[in-house]
């Protein structure tokens, strides 16, 4: 993977997330404009740049929330994980691939940030903490997955720029193969 | 790099970042941020003006002022004016008590800076980006204002920039009063002191007063800061109007209000932090983030650098 087209994108796509911040609101759901991305890099990145691209993803959105430092930077190394074991399973650009994995790694963020709206206040003894919220988490990721296809449709066609490594071969009755290129 | 030396590197880094995210407090891990909000301003603000104008958040800002038929700036003016009214009135009654306050009483803007916002929060939590930094005087748990009343604080201020944790943050704690505008001014209504709580989505909460003690408050009414952590020179200021008050579902009777900001906090264009306080810095912490000790605040306010503008 180019790193200079990952770090453009990074750059891009946090301050569209700090801009937009409010604006794209629906009631208690909030879109997390970061985490299509991460799944675009998961999706195509090999695998040691997959998860060092979604770790780094999420260290930079740490730096602009409000969270502990460090929560987003965990919860999207675990979906670099979860993602690149389901690298050969799926149809890459497919938007419906999009959909559900966004979906799915809101659903682990969302519940590595639920868990830790609960947790950091009992272990550091702060009273009248917010209670964390099931429903805003789920809301929040439906939407964001509603997102995933619009935003990744630019991003696939613009894939040459990261030079992700060649196709693998493709997945069950899929159509996908590339030739491997020659050593 | 060979697969399983990678691995053991990831882990670390996964394991190091989820210990940070759970075990270290804030206050220490949080000295990370505030260093580069800047660097993604130059994408970052015109998008969010761009915004702006795609919702119509200037017209939403002018229908706050509640005045039906004026003009745009003269609704604004009028309704910055009520809220200005407001406070001195609430802090002449504090300076009758203390007389050698009596010299620094005068619009919170003079002591103030403005700075531009440049972003917003990441849903979970209610929070500003805005232009500041370290550089331009800003310390953690300054007083942010704006023409429709208090703000919140400064959460974090670095190198590269600030933000600002929203009175409308989950957990935002302050002391306020209520008040009610009549022919003869700003009244304060006489009730225990409201505890009012942040809880997202631009709303805030009461629900440490009883039914019977709220029986004269009203929808509409304003709630005011009243918290002798905060500098005197933002107190009386509108932290919002009672939305609605209702009995809470487990304590039947004790009431739940809602109070609603005058405008949606998260959607500001423009926000006022106070650089000179005259009193000790805000102690009304939300979670994670710990008040300065009573010397630090001393220092804190004799090391503060006179107030200038900036755009």
């Amino acid at each position: 993977m180019r790193w200079l087209s990952f770090a453009i994108l990074a750059y891009l796509t946090i301050a569209v997330q700090v801009a937009m911040g409010g604006f794209l609101n629906w009631g208690a759901a909030a879109p997390n404009l970061v985490l299509p991305v991460a799944v675009f890099i998961a999706i195509n990145a090999k695998r040691e740049e997959a998860l060092l691209g979604t770790f780094l993803l999420g260290a930079l959105q740490d730096l602009f929330t409000q969270q502990p430092p460090g929560l987003y930077a965990f919860s999207y190394g675990l979906v670099g994980l979860f993602v690149i074991g389901a690298q050969p399973a799926v149809y890459r650009d497919h938007p419906l691939t999009h959909v559900f994995v966004t979906l799915l790694a809101g659903l682990v963020t969302g519940a590595v940030v639920f868990f830790n709206e609960w947790a950091y206040p009992a272990l550091h003894e702060i009273a009248d903490a917010p209670k964390p919220s099931v429903w805003r988490m789920v809301l929040g990721a439906g939407y964001t997955a509603l997102l995933a296809p619009v935003m990744l449709a630019g991003l696939v066609r613009m894939k040459k720029a990261f030079g992700f490594r060649n196709q693998r071969a493709s997945p069950i009755g899929g159509h996908h193969s590339a030739p491997m290129s020659r050593i | 790099m060979s697969h399983i030396r990678f691995n053991h590197v990831f882990l670390m880094l996964l394991v190091t970042s989820g210990a940070t995210a759970f075990f270290v407090p804030m206050e220490y891990s949080g000295r990370l941020r505030g260093h580069i909000d800047g660097l993604f301003a130059p994408v970052a603000y015109p998008i969010r003006q761009f915004a702006y104008k795609v919702t119509g958040t200037l017209s939403s800002e002018t229908a706050a002022a509640e005045v039906g038929n004026l003009p745009a700036n003269a609704a604004m003016e009028i309704q910055r004016l009520k809220t200005t009214i407001a406070s001195l009135n609430a802090q002449l009654e504090l300076l009758a008590l203390q007389q050698k306050m009596r010299e620094r009483v005068g619009p919170v803007e003079k002591y103030s800076l403005p700075f531009k916002v440049i972003g917003g929060g990441d849903g979970f939590r209610d929070s500003l980006s805005i232009s500041g930094s370290s550089g331009d005087g800003l310390e953690q748990n300054m007083a942010v204002v704006c023409p429709w009343g208090l703000v919140g604080r400064v959460a974090s201020a670095g190198q590269g920039g600030a933000r600002i944790q929203l009175i409308t943050d989950g957990g935002f704690k302050v002391q306020g009063s209520f008040r009610r505008n009549t022919a003869n001014g700003s009244v304060r209504l006489v009730t225990k002191p409201p505890l009012v709580i942040g809880r997202r989505d631009g709303i805030m909460s009461i629900a440490n007063l009883s039914l019977e003690q709220i029986k004269d408050v009203r929808e509409g009414d304003d709630v005011v800061l009243d918290d002798d952590s905060w500098p005197i020179l933002v107190r009386g200021l509108t932290l919002g109007t009672v939305h609605s008050k209702r009995p809470q579902p487990d304590s039947p009777l004790w009431a739940e209000i809602i109070v609603s900001p005058r405008v949606d906090l998260r959607q500001l264009r423009e926000v006022l932090v106070v650089t000179e306080p005259t009193g000790p810095a805000p102690v009304a912490a939300g979670p994670g983030i710990k008040a300065p000790a009573p010397a630090q605040q001393a220092q804190q306010g004799a090391r503060r650098p006179p107030a200038r503008g900036r755009n």
